[in-house]
This record gives structure tokens, sequence and C-alpha cells, in this order.
């Protein structure tokens, strides 16, 4: 029997111009575990909103075709009922808990459902059991790391005990041992006979742990086989100028020490990986090197200017940064204006066109930037910190929600820019991509690089 | 203390609130909720700092356009002269009175009362039991009350995070004129707003992904042991004293055409003892 059964689907938006998708076909079978993949834009996340419903109901807009999840029509029955049959878990798992403590996030769909208390008490057991998160019950939902949050987001909607789990990137934000972690308790859920539809930009990763691949763009199955990713970009090393000189930093919060005793000189050309678990202090050690954070003893040293006597804006003529969260930098009516923007405020010249161009953006030149996908937003964020030259660029997790094509750009660019003088600091749990354009990785634990 | 127990605490904090206009016990209150707030170790920073942003508002507009009142403290021309150019004084001109003066801190108490009363309710009623008190019948009241009282956090969150990424596109923030810094700043509330909007739409999403709807089971109760009786209505009682207090005068006070001296009564001052339940123990 089939459990997901989609059969020429359209579908566009409201006050959307263009179909996100069109006439789609595509099957899963009770207890097949498939990975859908395709560039970003082309509809991965609507194909998830679709198959709990949440299109049409939730989202409005056009949509013909049928949709048939566990054998309900998703058109027929409301998303309240289509929840106990498909779980569905979002990208971001900061936005999706909802209760303020771990016990209270796990019985939150449970009470939608109406389960008398003895019942909700049963699952909420086991499903703490089952995902190793007893000792966290009585937490507060804000103090648990990024991979618990992710753990406990995945638990409480199998609480519910769906037939079909669907998960839209659900690793963006884990490391690699996290990421594995996930992948082979989804496989031990499929091997109990759970039906899983992942969504996933990481193919390769994912590839070993699925029935087959769905090409969402292609609109069609695809090989499991990959080849291996990417080649590997020869560069002549040139030692240049040091761009950046941190001397024994020591630093973090106000009231919350993260680095203790970092030390690293970067030259021009020179590419930083810098690696390390979620909440290993990666974002907090950047953070440093533009002036976002003072240290608290040591010193840093950005093309020869003191951070610590620098303001932000300043350093930002040489050092810019991209931060995890690509929205954080968008805020004009056009993607062409953000690249504007940054060129204003640094009182330079750039070449805006010619940016857009190198990103895939010259099409969306004048979209809204918060329109677009979330790929294309990263994109744009990393195009409007580009456009200024930097002599030192810092980028914080520039893969993450990025299709292979775009990831495939930004290496190029990467690897131009480093050709160009401009020294790198890549804060990435993409271990390829580290491979591909760093000249040197280092591991971060506990405030200090590992030895 | 349970839920409802700190609904009450809130709805007559904030009725006493409202209730009066007299300085000495709109300060009273403020020091009733200071005192039970810090009790709660809470970190009043951000808040205090919100509360005194809202009262600059009030404060500003009563003592620089509102010219009323008997005592005259300035004037300000119709004009001034600023290198030999006249500059008008449009709305501002006229007289600056003591009156204006006092109503605006009035209005200024009035609002940091309000902040503060709303931190420390926030200390002892968490959103998973507020979520659980809400009328079953208005469902769509809930889910609106249970995604704002996610929202000032987010929004203080969100203004950190994108404060930091404008900054490093050399957007100046910290350095600079001060006008400048005040013009960046405004251009940073959009963004803000939009980014908390979206979270809050995502929030409604991933609820609605989980089946939410209003008429739902609650796992964990309220517990009402006789303490919680007790409290309910002493609180009640404060209630009481405070629409007495309002309905036979003893509220009232009213400067706006002259300063007068406020008095006091200690029977309007007896809901202040209630407003100090919180200190009286953890559930």
């Amino acid at each position: 029997m089939n459990a997901i059964e989609l059969n020429g689907v359209s579908y566009k938006y409201p006050e959307r111009k263009e179909y996100v998708l069109r006439n789609l076909n595509f099957t899963v079978e009770e207890g097949q575990f498939v990975l859908v993949s395709g560039p970003s834009g082309c509809g991965k996340s609507t194909l998830c909103r679709l198959l709990l419903g949440l299109i049409p109901h939730y989202c409005g807009g056009s949509m013909s075709g049928s949709v048939r999840v566990d054998g309900l029509d998703t058109e027929e029955h409301g998303v309240a009922e289509l929840a106990s049959h498909v779980g569905l878990v979002f990208q971001n798992p900061e936005e999706q808990i909802i209760m303020s403590t771990v016990e209270a996030e796990l019985a939150f769909g449970l009470e939608n459902m109406r389960l008398n208390r003895e019942e909700i008490s049963r699952r909420i057991a086991w499903t703490a059991e089952r995902f190793g998160i007893v000792g966290l019950l009585e937490r507060s939902t804000a103090e648990i790391s990024g991979g618990e949050r992710q753990r406990v987001v995945l638990a409480s909607i199998l609480a519910m005990k769906p037939r079909i789990l669907v998960l839209d990137e659900p690793t963006s934000q884990l490391d690699p041992v996290g990421r594995s972690e996930l992948y082979k308790m989804l496989k031990s859920l499929n091997d109990e006979g759970l039906t899983i539809v992942l969504v996933e930009h990481n193919v390769r990763e994912a590839a070993p742990y699925v029935d087959f691949r769905f090409d969402l763009k292609m609109m069609r199955r695809e090989s499991v086989e990959f080849e291996t990713r990417g080649v590997r970009i020869q560069r002549k090393t040139q030692r240049g100028d040091v761009v950046l000189d941190v001397e024994n930093l020591v630093g973090g919060y106000p009231k919350r020490r993260v680095l203790d005793g970092v030390s690293l000189r970067l030259r021009a050309s020179e590419c930083l990986a810098l690696l390390g678990a979620n909440g290993s202090g990666k974002t907090t050690l950047v953070k440093h090197f533009n002036g976002l954070l003072k240290p608290e003893s040591g010193s840093i040293k950005v093309c020869g200017l003191d951070v610590r006597s620098t303001p932000v804006e300043v350093l930002a003529r040489c050092v810019s940064y991209l931060p995890q969260n690509p929205q954080d930098m968008l805020f004009c009516d056009t993607a062409e204006d953000e690249l504007r923007l940054t060129l204003k405020h640094l009182g330079i010249v750039g070449d805006v066109e010619k940016t857009l161009d190198r990103f895939g953006l010259l099409e969306h030149r004048n979209s809204y930037p918060r329109d677009l996908s979330v790929g294309e937003r990263q994109r744009l964020a990393l195009a409007a910190v580009m456009v200024s030259k930097p002599r030192l660029l810092l980028l914080d997790e520039p893969t993450r929600g990025m299709d292979e094509r775009a990831r495939a750009t930004l290496q190029e660019d990467v690897t131009r820019m480093l050709g160009e003088g401009v020294a790198v600091v890549l804060v990435t749990q993409d271990g390829d991509l580290a491979r591909d354009v760093a000249t040197e990785k280092v591991t971060l634990r506990e405030g200090r690089f590992e030895s | 203390m349970n839920t409802v127990n700190w609904t009450l605490w809130l709805a007559l904090a904030l009725t006493y609130c409202i209730l009066t206009y007299n300085p000495l016990y709109q300060l009273a209150l403020l020091a009733t909720l200071s005192t039970v707030a810090a009790s709660k170790h809470k970190p009043l920073r951000a808040y205090i700092k919100i509360g005194l942003l809202m009262s600059a508002i009030p404060l500003f507009v009563n003592v620089f356009l509102v010219h009323y009142g008997e005592t005259t403290l300035y004037k300000i021309p119709l004009s001034i002269h600023v290198a030999g150019l006249r500059i008008p004084t449009l709305f501002f001109a006229g007289p600056i009175t003591g009156e204006s003066v006092l109503m605006g801190i009035i209005m200024a108490v009035f609002l940091m009362n309000t902040v503060i009363a709303f931190q420390v309710f926030s200390s002892g009623a968490t959103q998973d039991t507020i979520l659980a008190i809400m009328p079953k019948s208005i469902p769509s009241i809930t889910l609106l009350a249970s995604i704002s009282l996610r929202f000032m956090p987010a929004i203080l969150r969100d203004y950190s995070s994108i404060r930091d990424a404008q900054m490093s596109r050399g957007i100046r923030l910290g350095s600079g004129p001060t006008m400048e810094r005040m013009r960046n700043q405004a251009k940073m509330i959009t963004p803000t707003i939009v980014t908390s909007l979206e979270r809050a739409f995502n929030l409604a999403e991933s609820m609605a992904a989980r089946g939410y709807t209003a008429d739902r089971i609650v796992y964990r109760k309220d517990v009402w042991t006789l303490r919680e009786y007790v409290l309910a209505a002493a609180t009640v009682i404060g209630f009481t004293i405070a629409l007495y207090a309002k309905y036979s005068g003893l509220f009232a006070y009213w400067p706006v055409d002259s300063l007068i001296l406020p008095s006091v009564s200690w029977l309007a001052v007896a809901p202040l003892i209630v407003l100090f339940i919180p200190l009286c123990g953890e559930r």
C-alpha cells in the first residue's frame, strides 16, 4: 500500500505569480525511507507542507491535484487530524520548541490528541527512554543544546506515533557526530516500520540510509550512488602579510567565559577552517575577530588594528562577517539594495551586478530579500558581504541550507578570493568544504584548540 | 503560587496602577513591585531599559507639547535664532508648566509599573501554565496569547543578532555622531519586527503541525492547596479594597489645572500589602 500519493499536484503561494510545484507525481510505499533533494527554491519545504495538509489548510494559495497520506485526502481532513498520521520536523528546531520544559514539549502533541493523562505519561516515558532524554525531562527548553533540542523536537513528534515522518533539512544545524546519530536513529525507526521522507541537501551522507532518492527539480527517482563530491581546487599557496594575529585570547560573554587561551596567526591567502562540536565556542571566537565581542585578556590584531580599541564599524572596512542566520543581514527592499547598502556604509565602490551574477542572483535583483528561499537568502547575505572585497572574511556556517550548486559556487568564490589575497576564517560543520578550501584546520573544544 | 493566583496578582497590580494618578500611590506601587522583582532574582536590566524608553515618550509629550496648567516654569518662544536664522518652534511653542511636568512623571512611573508587573508575573507563571488556563471556547485568543508570550523575549534576541550583523557591515550603532546612531538604530526596528513576526508565524505553523487545538487536555494541571485558596481570597480582598478606594474618592488626584498636594489614605495603600504575596515562599 502507498503511504504517500501525490497525483498531478501544482501549487503556488498566495500573492505569487509563479507555481512552486507543477504537476508533481510522487509515491512512497509503506515502510520506505526516501531522500528528497533538489536545488534551493525547487519546492522541497512546500512538499513537506503538502504532506501534512498545512497546504492548503494553513498556507492558503492555489492548489490542484490530490495528496493522500496514510489513505487520507489532505484536502478533506484537517491538519489536527492529519498530525496524528504524519509527523513533520521543520528546518530550525529553535522555532519548533513550543513549551518551556522538555516534558511539557513532549506532552504538547499528546494533549492536542486528547489522550488521557495515564497514556500521556506512558508515551512521555517511552519516548524519553527511546531518545535518551530522560535526564532532560525537567530541564528548560531554553537551556538545552542545539543537538538536544533537535532530539526533543523529533521525540515530541514521534510521541504522537505517526505512521509517516517528514523531515525538512533536519541536519542543517548539527555537527557531523549529531548528523550521523540522527541518520542512524532514523534508520532504526524505519526498520521498525516507520515511513520516512527526508528532505536533505547533504545527499552523500544521507544516501547510505535511504531506499531511493527523489530529485524534486527533475521530478524523478535517482540513484543513491554518488560520486565523491567536488574536486579539490589546486591553488598556489603564497605567504602574504599577517592579517589576523591572536595572542592568548581569553573571552566570551559578561557572565560566561567561553574561550580560554586561543592563539593563531593568519596570513593573506590563507584559509583557516574552524571545526568543533555545537557549543564549542566557534561563533564566539569569530565574533572577537571583528570586534563584536571584546577580549577579556590577550590581544587580537586585524589588519594591524587592535580589536579592543577599534570600533566595529571601522574594523568592517577590512573584515567582513557572515553570521549563521542570513536573515539578520537582510533588511532592504531589494536584493540589489542589500549590496549597495554595504558599499554605502563602508564608503567604497563595488560591482553590484557582477557580484549578484556570480551568486546566481541576478534574476532576483529586484526581489524582496525575505521572499527568497532559504538557500537564496544565504547566497544573498554572502553576496552582500563579499561585494566589499574584504581582506579578512569570516564565514560562520556558510553552507547551511545551501544546495550542491550554491555550495560549489561558494567553494569557487572562496578559492578565488584566497587567490586575490583575502584571508578566510571558515566556521563549518562541513568536513568536505574544510578539506577542499582550507589551508589549515583546527578544532575548538571547550574554548581551546585541540592539539 | 499557581498560575491562577499569579494571574490574579497581575490583575491586581495593573488595576491598582490604572485606578490612580496620585504620584505617592504610584511610587509606593513602584517600590512594592521592585522589591518583589528583586526577590525573584530575574535579570531586570533589559526590562528596565524598555520601561525607561517607554516612559521617555509620555514624559517628553507632557513636558514639551502639553502647555496646560497655571504654574509656568519656562516659556518656549514662537521661534528661536540660531546662527542668524529664525527657526519656528511650532508645537513646542508655549509654556512648560509644573502640572505637565508632574503628569509626565506620573505617566512615566505608570509605564514602569506596568513593565515590572509583567516581568514579575513572567517569573512565576510560565507560558505553558498560562496556555493551560486560557479559555477553550476562544481558540484564536489562546493561540494569540501563546505566541504573544514568546514575542518580547524573541524580539530582544533578534534585535541583538540583527544589530551584530548590521554593525559588521559598517553601520554605525556604537560610535559616531549621536543623530546618525539614532537614525541607524531606528532602521533596526523594521527588520527586528519582521524577523519576530516570521518567527511567530513559524511557531504557529509548528503548533498546527502538532495538531494544536484549544480544546485540549492539560497534562500538568494547576494544584489547588489550602494555601492557594487563601492567597486567592487575599487577592480578591485586595481588589475589593482597591475598588472601594476608587469609588469613595480615596484615589482622587487630578493635578492638570493646578498643582495640588496629594493626600494619603492608609486604606488605599492596603492592596499593596497583598502584592507582597509572591514573597511568601515558593510553591
